[in-house]
């Protein structure tokens, strides 16, 4: 992917750039809102990572200046600003996903990826299939490997999400705003207890796992590689 | 009261400007008056020497010279020569009768000066002429100097009632200006001890309700929150200074002891994992505060919606049910039938509220204990509780928990920051509900009553 990174702190924007150097995306930078907005204009970006406090152009401003200009390239927003109403504010103005500082780079890279190649919406999806582990959507029933799977209804709607990400890591802030919409910071472990009991239902009773661990980041469904 | 301040004072000048504008229209009206007063002294002035002529032709006709010459004599003889003047003469201008005129051959019906015919030199008179028979004539005159006395009367009253209007409006304003401007400077006053960091100052409000009344309420209300923003952001930096610091002073020693043993590498990295974790837990309670101190700035009542409590109960029970379940613990949750139990608020934060709340028990409960979510109504209003029958809290401590920081486990093992019910209490009295911790007899249970009239 080409990511245009927006950030006026030079060492978070090195941090970025070579993590994401690394996982063998292209970077471009731009250190204030001005040369971003310009950059970003010029298009051929697959994602744009903006702080929201920049130098010359705020943001947010160059965020509403894109959309209205009707750029349409995914915006994720990494920022200080975590306040309350700041998050819900990033995304009106038509941001797709929103980081608070500090961040870890296995944080960032996760929702980037969920961001930067969400599919086009496709007709509506009946059935989602991860190797011999089938999703019907419509009568809400699970099967693998033909061997019926009662799931609860969080249970479900956790499966739901994690086969619709196929072979993408979701962290556990990810699961949590999608699949409860909770948006705090959990100090018991709820996504593990019903990650573990999903993995008994979907996992343990068959021979290839298919619900991984990815440490320190999250979680990913996808068939052994 | 200088005359500087009392002319900037705005009753003042409303009164000033009410007085000009009704000096103009009693000018105006005075003005109008005045003419048609005048124009009725003038005509009468005309009238009475018309009438004193056709009254001496009148006696001439019926009665013949000798009688008109006797009235004209008895008519000069009555009259002030200065005001009135009554001749009778030939035609080549000798007197017959009456007083002395010179000139009388030139004189004709009209106005003339006193000048023109010996009467009082500087007087406007009214003349009228009039031939009797062929050989006699007739002048009768009568100056205008008493209309001219009323009108200056008039006008001289007119003058005065100007001047007492003006004076009593200045007087007026004074006393006005003097009376606003006392209950305005005690509010300028209490305005100024504000800016000078005596946030506490109130105004006096009086018991009259006027605007004045009205206007130093608002800014009474506007002290109050403008004292409690200030008392909150005090707040947040005296709590990032004490408790923020400790967690920073252990990460300076954490890093100092990887740099003391930059040879020992498995040291090292546990060290760093050790740095990793306090920077994370530092960056929480951050966030925490930051976020209890917008709350308490009431930042999110305008996102406020209807929200079904119980559906925000029902989904946090589903959630926790296997964390509880992982600890032996119960969470059991009794929601009666289909109440209305919709309040106003907010539902993420409503979500964080019982959240912490259903996290506190699951973690200072030991296994085996059980945990009820519930909902009951009341008169009052709708109580959602969260109760357990763990080790609950001392009654002495109860007040204590929700303050920031604060932590029955001194020892600071358990995980958190102490921040969890301030920021619970927080986001209760955002929605204006009241949180009451009591004793579940064993255990604790918090309650949150949302009243009715908020709801």
């Amino acid at each position: 992917m080409k990511i245009l990174i927006i950030e006026d702190d030079a060492m978070t924007s090195d941090y970025v750039v070579d993590g994401l150097k690394a996982a063998g995306h292209n970077a471009d930078t731009a250190f204030d809102g001005v040369d971003g907005l310009a950059l970003a204009l010029r298009g051929g970006h697959d994602a744009i990572i903006m702080d929201r406090m920049l130098p010359g152009m705020d943001g947010l401003s160059v965020l509403k200046a894109l959309r209205a200009g009707g750029v349409t390239t995914p915006v994720l927003f990494l920022t200080a600003i975590g306040g309350v109403d700041d998050r819900v504010e990033g995304l009106e103005a038509g941001a797709d996903d929103y980081l608070v500082k500090p961040f870890a780079f296995s944080e960032l890279a996760a929702r980037l990826a969920a961001i930067g190649r969400r599919p086009a919406l496709v007709a509506e999806q009946v059935k989602l299939i991860v190797a011999d582990l089938e999703m019907d959507l419509v009568r809400r029933s699970v099967t693998r490997d033909g061997v019926s799977i009662d799931l609860l209804p969080k249970e479900f709607s956790l499966l739901e999400t994690l086969m619709r990400n196929e072979g993408r890591v979701l962290s556990k802030t990810m699961l949590l705003e999608r699949v409860w919409d909770f948006h705090f910071d959990p100090q018991t472990t709820v996504v593990e207890t019903h990650i573990s009991r999903l993995r008994a239902k979907i996992d343990r009773p068959f021979d290839v796992q298919l619900l991984n661990t990815v440490r320190n980041v999250g979680y990913s469904l996808h068939a052994p590689r | 009261m200088r005359p500087a301040e009392l002319i900037r004072s705005t009753s003042f000048r409303l009164v000033i400007l009410l007085t000009m504008v009704f000096l103009v229209a009693y000018l105006v009206a005075g003005a109008f008056a005045y003419r048609v007063v005048n124009r009725d002294l003038d005509e009468r002035v005309m009238q009475s020497v018309e009438l004193t002529a056709a009254r001496l032709h009148d006696v001439y006709e019926l009665e013949g010279k000798d009688a008109l010459i006797a009235a004209v004599e008895a008519r000069a003889r009555s009259f002030d020569p200065e005001d009135d003047f009554i001749w009778l003469g030939d035609l080549s201008g000798a007197r017959i009768a009456g007083q002395q005129l010179s000139l009388a051959r030139e004189l004709k019906t009209g106005d003339a000066m006193g000048a023109a015919f010996g009467g009082e030199e500087d007087d406007l008179y009214h003349l009228v002429v009039r031939e009797f028979g062929d050989d006699m004539r007739l002048i009768t005159g009568r100056s205008y100097e008493e209309t001219d006395d009323i009108r200056d009367a008039v006008l001289g009253a007119y003058a005065w009632a100007t001047v007492l209007i003006l004076s009593l409006a200045i007087a007026a304003g004074v006393v006005l200006a003097r009376r606003s401007q006392r209950r305005l400077a005690a509010i300028t006053t209490t305005l100024e001890a504000v800016s000078t960091g005596r946030l506490s100052s109130r105004i006096v409000v009086g018991a009259s309700g006027d605007d004045i009344d009205s206007m130093a309420d608002g800014v009474n209300k506007a002290l109050v929150r403008l004292e409690q923003t200030v008392e909150t952001i005090r707040q947040v930096s005296t709590d990032i200074a004490h408790d923020l610091r400790t967690p920073i002073n252990r990460l300076g020693i954490i890093l100092e002891t990887a740099r003391d043993h930059t040879g020992d590498r498995a040291l090292v990295e546990a060290k760093l994992d050790e740095a990793d974790l306090e920077i994370r837990r530092i960056s929480q309670s951050f966030d925490a505060l930051l976020r209890i101190s917008q709350i308490e700035a009431g930042a999110r009542k305008a996102r406020f919606k209807s929200v079904a409590l119980r559906e925000i109960l029902e989904t946090l029970h589903e959630a926790y049910l296997p964390v509880a379940e992982e600890h032996d613990q119960k969470l059991i949750a009794q929601f009666s039938s289909d109440d209305e139990d919709t309040i106003f608020g907010d539902r993420d934060l409503l979500t964080q509220l019982f959240a912490n709340l259903i996290e506190n028990a699951l973690n200072h409960c030991p296994p085996g204990s059980t945990i009820a979510i519930d909902i009951a109504h009341q008169p009052t209003g709708v109580i959602a509780s969260v109760s357990d029958n763990g080790p609950g809290i001392p009654e002495a401590e109860r007040g204590n928990v929700v303050k920031r920081f604060y932590r029955l486990d001194k020892s600071r093992t358990t995980k958190g920051a102490g921040l969890g019910l301030s920021l619970v209490k927080a986001i209760a009295d955002l929605h204006e509900a009241r949180l009451t911790l009591v004793d579940n007899a064993p255990g604790l249970r918090a309650e949150v009553l949302f009243s009715n009239e908020k709801r």
